[in-house]
């Protein structure tokens, strides 16, 4: 009895041809270095095996002839013919330095061969994301996804990044791409911690936090080093498929993966520092007198005597100069990495386990950030049919940003104090005691309203804590596997889940805490996002004998799930030397959210024709309870197709046409639907309630977005030059702004789908190979984007994003039918004459565009035996910024060029760029043949009659990377290092090494007000930008 | 293998697949409430509480705000906030107003609460758990505390006029009306409120009301906090252009008003607005330590009247103290410096009065020389010039012009930083009388209508588009 069970067990597992076993070995073409973790695969068949560490392979062959495919990441695909009789087949590989043979993402989890992808989809590897270290994922995308805009807020550790898809997609609903990673739908929130309660950017008495307050993005909390591969599917044919969260484009990260066969370790160690990469300077005092008139601007003329009196007598009598900036950011304290993976296994069970610690010290005391990971991924082959994979993946990160920003009274964001403190005081200095000594300027000539950034920066806490899980597990089944057809199943659940710990203090002497009456300020905050999502989805495959195409069809039901719960305590008057909220006056805040999505999704594929022919058409069904009906299903088509040309000339390889068009859908925020009364504030211990001034929508839905995508991709010389061109069309129609109603109906504005927004561009990416040969091969990329974002329907609306910009007098975000969505509105003079007679009114108009005129990346890579040079210089044309912090410097004089020459020496009336209004007409700024450049600046934005001073451009190149490797070769291994260690690697890199920009500030890349939408434009009193290098070494056995 | 039998395992697949497709189907998981706000809806006796203390709030709200504002253009006060010259320079230095932020104030919470008072007296109109008596009281307080609002509303856009009606389904824009009409239906609605806290009877109101109300927290008690208002308002008509009928008006309002002139009487008696350090309560931010850049025109001391011994008017000494170092305004050219704070908001949770019995004296004195009944005006001012200033008596008042000049200096001391001086000037065309500090200031007549309200006019039909815009 048992033996005929094993018998039938044997017998059904007995594919239907006898087998014979086939051997070989894969080398790279050219170094004849084997090729380790390679898949060998026979094509239409099951059969197949992966490379030894030697690169030897053995597989079980069908008898007859066959083809077997060789592939690699990074090597191009190799396909060999194999007769009925050969029983050893050596493969030699060629490198694919421009990743003309990636697989890419398709339907959730569904993959597509790159060369017939009939959308432009861009692909990042991992040792792209990993060559330089970043602080965050977002960071090292910079400059290489081509469409896409991808900043950072801040040069704090930690993090803190934006990344746009094919411009401004969104004004008020979510703008960020979404994010997946190993089909787990992941958190990128930017959760601010309360240092508001410092900076009091957004006022003080309402507001614990704000969306001044440096956030960071969760993004951060990925370690590049797990990921594999990293895609972003950018136009609405690429991504309808997740449906209603997709018209911003979708992130798609994939995790490292075990392979069979022996265990593989591998160790980086990486130490580096980070500098200031540029600061802002100070203004040098080149007499006493413009020095006290200086001071007496930030404070009083007796003061600056004073001051001035006592830094004379403490120098021998010449004027001090400090540049505060550099003092206070001028820390190169080490910063490491240390990170091992280990993959292995046998057939049945794979595994992957990595884990890693990260510190990266920022340029000012007390700032720096930590990131632990660990990981464990196991795919488990349960039966022929049955496999199943278990992903966990644990972050812990902190991050200590210190205080920096926008900053109100009392003044104690670091730049904003310097921009008015005269140089001449020695800031940095200590009194008598040792203590630190007390800032006399910048709050009235009273201290308590200002700060000195040295105390702040060393005495203050901002803590962020963050621990997260995020795991997955999917179970396949192949129901049916035949040479025609394929059927499968799949279920997927992901969990991710984090609590973000914010905890900020204040401590009672600091200079400015009596400004507020009570001494210390402490903030609590906490942050529980639990998200969920499961995928269940059957995929059937094909392929009929007889006609000259296969069909896939991939269909799913998927269900989400995101809860965020907020909740901060503030408590001023505290217990010196204790940080707990519960003492003194408390002000507490806590906002909930929970969001639950379910949809279905269809989609056909067909490719034929030798494999030059695709098509797909998908259809997804969205419901979510964020929409004013939560019952409705949205329905987003798309449909894409390609064709390749092949060997059209002789010098081409190959062309492909590819053309999509497609719809996906943004759903609104949770709360836009309801209509509710609004708490006004606790009085005589009673919760008051009354009207909110903005209206929910029992009718909304989601914001729609509708996109034509045209291309090509050639390959000419045989793959040494790849073309990539792509112009994309969309419009968002039903885009959610708030209708304005008349204010004094009592409520202001109401959330409705009453916008449009179209949006195009241009991305073009040049990969050429110009030198290939045995000792040197040099790669060159280069990839060109131009966006252009436009409002097509926005009457009657309210036309300003919340929380974004400082007003007319520097320049904002305002949302006007046929114009640019980034314009940026300010004041300005407008001079008319009419019969001879000039009049001149400010009004509030386009002063400029935040979005570049276009964006360029250069990429270099050069390799000559064991050493490899890579270079990415980005350069960026266009793109203003509201230059508020120099604003702030001019008001105090303190500016580092005040004493320049100002534009206007001897100018004459008729100069618009000399002259103010006053009383509707012109009047002259100083023409003095000693008017400086400061007082010119400062005269002519005029207390915010003219915006476009401190509205400037903010082109820029940046030498964003560089990194210099060697592989140490075997030989040199053999001789000095134990036999076991199979590689070794030593890297020298660095990360924005140098940027030249006219822009005054310190970055133009910056934005104040953190990831928004549209106002991405605001440099104040920014934590400075870095430059970073690292020393690593790999070590792989 | 070309067919598909069903296997267990498949079965069961499949059977995993409905359940989860059935779950998937479940539309009432997508229900998902609002956690952080209540909807609007039904009431009970604790929600009404609520609105009415959210009434009392968002009043409050907007009161140390107008006192601050009509503060700089009256020049009693300057804010000098180191970081923000805009809070110089939109009120002092910039024509016209900015109407899209700063000095557009006074409008959208003050319209706001129109809407919560209208909302309560629907939802009281409709409650069942109250009785009738309670619901007229509930109806007179919310009256009362609407016309309050419009009043702020129309002295900050005087001959720009406003709109009166409200509705509360359509949202629509509804026209602008004189300034004289406004006050015409401020004057109406009080007068409503009036008869309805008068057919309350002796019920109670059937919520409380914050400690600022102590004393008149009942329907009855209340009606005297009414009818102090509606004296203002006549008084207010009296000086542009409704004159004796508004004057005699008035006088009977204040007859029936807390207003008490007996020798000793407590001149700070009435409602206030009140402030507290818990948790989610407001601060007075018109106190020197919540507002550290809130500070006194240099102007009081000057021109304060002498005591017999020599000392300036004692309202100076009470209301305002020396600062030092001395503070200047944040840039250059902006503002002259100024050594004087105020004093009168002592502590974060000092109340700010909304109005009370000095007030009424004076309102009394007013419409008195407005009905040129110059002997009875001359007591309640030499009344208050004795009590509240250590000042010597007036000898007589000779004509209105005199007896107006020396009126507003009363009111100026007495009401100094309540909201006043600004309203009052304009009043009698006396605008000029406030000081230029530099060449670069002007003087403001009236608060713009914001700019996001003539946005939306403009999308109106004409008759909606202005005058007020």
């Amino acid at each position: 009895m048992a033996l005929s069970t094993i018998a039938l067990a044997a017998l059904l597992s007995q594919p239907a041809e006898a087998q014979r076993r086939l051997t070989g070995k894969v080398t790279e073409e050219g170094s004849s270095a084997p090729v380790p973790s390679a898949t060998v695969q026979v094509v239409g068949g099951t059969a197949g095996a992966i490379t030894s560490n030697a690169g030897t392979y053995t597989l079980n062959a069908p008898s007859g002839a066959f083809t077997l495919r060789v592939r690699r990441i990074g090597y191009r695909a190799q396909v060999l013919q194999i007769s009925a009789s050969q029983t050893t087949a050596d493969v030699a590989l060629k490198k694919d330095v421009l990743q003309l043979d990636a697989v890419i993402t398709t339907a959730q989890q569904g993959t597509l061969e790159k060369k017939n992808a009939a959308t432009a989809t861009v692909q990042v590897t991992s040792e792209e994301l990993t060559r330089v270290p970043a602080v965050s994922i977002d960071q090292a995308l910079q400059g290489k996804v081509v469409g896409a805009r991808i900043n950072m807020n801040s040069g704090a550790p930690g993090g803190g990044g934006q990344i746009q898809v094919r411009g401004v997609t969104s004004v008020l609903g979510n703008g960020e791409p979404l994010f997946v990673i190993d089909g787990v739908i992941m958190s990128n929130a930017s959760i601010a911690g309360g240092q508001n309660s410092i900076s009091r950017a957004s006022g003080f008495t309402a507001n614990i936090a704000s969306v001044q307050d440096n956030r960071t993005n969760r993004l951060a909390d990925i370690n590049p080093a797990e990921i594999e591969d990293l895609q972003i599917l950018k136009g609405a044919a690429a991504s309808a498929l997740y449906g209603s969260r997709a018209t911003n484009g979708v992130v798609i990260i994939t995790t490292k993966r075990g392979k069979s066969g022996q265990t593989r370790w591998n160790v980086t160690q990486r130490i580096g520092q980070a500098s200031l990469l540029r600061g802002v300077g100070q203004r040098r005092f080149l007499d006493t007198t413009s020095a006290i008139q200086a001071g007496t601007q930030a404070a009083n003329a007796a003061i600056a005597r004073e001051q001035l009196t006592a830094a004379l007598a403490a120098n021998d009598g010449k004027i001090p100069f400090n540049d505060f900036t550099s003092q206070l950011f001028g820390r190169r304290d080490a910063s490491w990495e240390t990170g091992i993976q280990v993959t292995g296994g046998s057939d049945a069970t794979r595994f992957l386990a990595s884990v890693s610690r990260k510190l990266d010290n920022g340029i000012a005391i007390n700032t720096n950030a930590t990131r632990d990971n660990a990981r464990i991924n196991v795919d488990q082959t349960i039966t022929d049919r049955l496999s199943a994979r278990l992903d966990l993946g644990y972050t812990r990160s902190t991050a200590n940003r210190g205080i920096s920003g926008n900053s109100n009274t009392p003044v104690t964001s670091p730049l904003y104090v310097f921009g008015a403190t005269p140089s001449f005081f020695n800031l940095n200095g200590r009194d008598a005691q040792g203590n630190f000594i007390v800032n006399r300027f910048g709050g009235n000539a009273n201290p308590i309203n200002t700060s000195n950034p040295f105390q702040t920066l060393a005495r203050v806490q901002n803590e962020e804590n963050n621990d997260r899980f995020i795991g997955a597990a999917e179970l396949t089944y192949q129901a049916l596997e035949t040479a025609t057809n394929k059927l499968r199943f799949s279920y997927l659940i992901g969990v991710d889940r984090f609590t973000q710990d914010n905890q900020l203090y204040s401590a009672n002497d600091l200079q400015y805490e009596p400004s507020d009456g009570q001494l210390g300020t402490a903030v609590q905050a906490t942050a529980n996002s639990r998200q969920l999502n499961q995928l269940l989805k059957v995929t059937h495959q094909f392929t009929p004998a007889s006609a000259p195409f296969g069909l896939t069809t991939t269909a799913g039901l998927t269900q989400e799930e995101q809860g965020l719960n907020t909740a901060r305590v503030r408590a001023i008057g505290l217990v010196p030397g204790i940080p707990n909220v519960n003492q003194g006056q408390q002000l507490t805040f806590q906002s909930r959210e929970l969001q639950r999505d379910q949809a279905w999704f269809v989609r056909e594929e067909l490719l034929g024709f030798s494999e030059k022919l695709y098509v797909a058409a998908a259809i997804r069904g969205d419901r979510s309870s964020n929409n004013g009906d939560v019952e409705k299903y949205f329905v987003f088509p798309s449909v894409q197709g390609s064709y390749r040309l092949v060997k059209l000339l002789p010098t081409i390889d190959e062309l492909k046409l590819r053309a999509s068009w497609g719809q996906t859908g943004n759903r609104p925020l949770y709360g836009q639907r309801f209509l509710t009364l609004s708490g006004n504030g606790l009085i005589g211990g009673v919760n008051g309630l009354g009207t909110a001034s903005t209206l929910g929508n029992p009718a909304i839905k989601p914001e729609l977005k509708e996109e034509v995508e045209l291309g090509f991709d050639l390959q000419a010389l045989g793959g040494r030059v790849a073309l990539e061109y792509t112009y994309f069309d969309a419009k968002v129609r039903d885009a959610l702004l708030l209708r304005n109603l008349p204010n004094s109906s009592g409520v202001t504005t109401q959330f409705d789908n009453v916008g449009q927004l179209s949006n195009n561009g241009h991305e073009v990416a040049l990969n050429v190979v110009p030198v290939q040969r045995k000792g040197l091969t040099w790669v060159s990329r280069v990839a060109f984007q131009r966006i252009r974002n436009v409002v097509e329907q926005a009457d009657n609306v309210n036309s300003f994003p919340p929380n974004v910009g400082f007003g007319t007098a520097y320049g904002r975000p305002r949302i006007v039918k046929g114009v640019s969505t980034t314009a940026i509105w300010g004041n300005r003079p407008i001079f008319t004459t009419v019969n001879g007679v000039e009049t001149a009114v400010v009004r509030d108009t386009i002063i400029g565009e935040g979005t570049p005129d276009f964006e360029t990346y250069f990429t270099n890579t050069f390799t000559v035996g064991p050493l490899s040079l890579g270079v990415q210089v980005d350069w960026r044309k266009g793109g203003d910024v509201s230059n508020v912090g120099q604003n702030v410097f001019d008001q105090y004089r303190n500016a580092r060029d005040h004493d320049d020459a100002s534009p206007c020496r001897g100018a004459a009336i008729t100069r618009d760029d000399c002259v103010i209004v006053t009383g509707g007409a012109r009047r002259l700024v100083d023409t003095s043949a000693t008017a400086n450049l400061g007082d010119y600046r400062w005269a002519k934005w005029n207390g915010g009659q003219d915006a476009r001073v401190p509205v400037q451009d903010g082109s820029f190149v940046k030498l964003r990377e560089v990194s210099l490797s060697y592989d140490v070769p075997a030989a040199v291994m053999r001789r000095f290092l134990v036999e076991r260690i199979s590689s070794v690697r030593l890297s020298l890199v660095g990360r924005n090494l140098a940027v030249w920009t006219p822009y005054w500030g310190m970055d133009p890349e910056v934005s104040n007000f953190g990831n928004n939408n549209v106002g991405r434009f605001v440099d104040l009193a920014t934590f400075p930008p870095s430059r970073q290098f690292f020393f690593s070494v790999d070590l792989g056995f | 293998m070309t067919t598909f039998p069903m296997t267990p395992t498949r079965r069961g697949l499949l059977a995993a697949s409905l359940t989860v497709l059935l779950a998937g189907c479940n539309g009432e998981r997508l229900n998902v409430p609002s956690f952080n706000d209540p909807a609007v809806g039904a009431a009970d006796r604790p929600l009404l509480q609520n609105l009415a203390s959210g009434i009392v709030a968002e009043q409050r709200g907007g009161m140390a705000g107008l006192i601050s504002n009509v503060g700089i253009f009256g020049r009693e006060s300057y804010n000098y906030t180191g970081s923000e010259p805009r809070n110089v320079t939109f009120f002092l230095t910039t024509f016209p107003l900015d109407n899209s932020g700063f000095t557009n104030g006074q409008w959208d919470p003050r319209f706001r609460n129109i809407r919560n008072a209208l909302n309560f007296i629907n939802i009281a109109d409709g409650a069942a758990f109250l009785t009738e008596a309670e619901k007229s009281a509930a109806r007179g307080f919310a009256n009362t505390m609407r016309a309050l609002d419009l009043y702020y509303v129309i002295a900050t856009r005087d001959t720009l006029g406003a709109p009166t009606a409200m509705d509360l389904v359509t949202n629509s824009a509804q026209p602008f009306v004189s300034r004289d009409s406004v006050y015409r239906f401020i004057s109406a609605t009080l007068d409503l409120a009036n008869t309805q806290l008068q057919a309350a009877g002796t019920a109670a109101f059937p919520f409380s009301l914050p400690t600022g109300f102590t004393g008149f927290n009942t329907p009855a008690t209340f009606r005297q906090v009414n009818r102090a208002l509606a004296a203002r308002i006549h008084v207010y008509r009296g000086t542009l252009g409704c004159g004796a009928p508004c004057f005699t008006a008035a006088l009977a309002a204040l007859g029936e008003s807390f207003i008490n002139s007996a020798a000793g009487a407590d001149l700070r008696r009435g409602v206030y607005h009140t402030y507290s350090t818990a948790s989610g309560d407001a601060l007075n931010s018109l106190n020197n330590s919540v507002s550290p850049d809130v500070i006194a025109h240099p102007g009081i001391r000057p021109d304060a009247q002498l005591q017999a011994g020599g000392q300036p008017d004692a309202r100076v000494a009470a209301k305002v103290r020396t600062i030092s170092p001395v503070r200047t305004a944040p840039g250059t050219n902006l503002g002259i410096p100024t050594d004087v704070a105020f004093s009168l908001y002592p502590d974060q949770t000092t109340p700010i009065p909304i109005i009370r019995n000095e007030e009424l004296i004076l309102l009394r004195a007013e419409a008195n020389i407005g009905l040129a009944n110059f002997g009875t005006a001359l007591t309640d001012l030499n009344y208050i010039r004795s009590s509240a200033g250590g000042l010597p008596a007036l000898a007589a008042l000779t004509d209105a012009t005199q007896a107006t000049t020396a009126l507003l200096y009363e009111r100026r001391y007495s009401l100094l930083f309540e909201g006043h001086r600004w309203f009052d000037v304009r009043r009698y065309g006396r605008i000029t009388t406030l000081p230029l500090d530099l060449p670069t200031h002007f003087r403001v007549t009236v608060m713009p209508v914001p700019q996001a309200e003539c946005v939306f006019r403009a999308t109106q039909p004409a008759e909606l588009r202005g005058p007020g815009c």
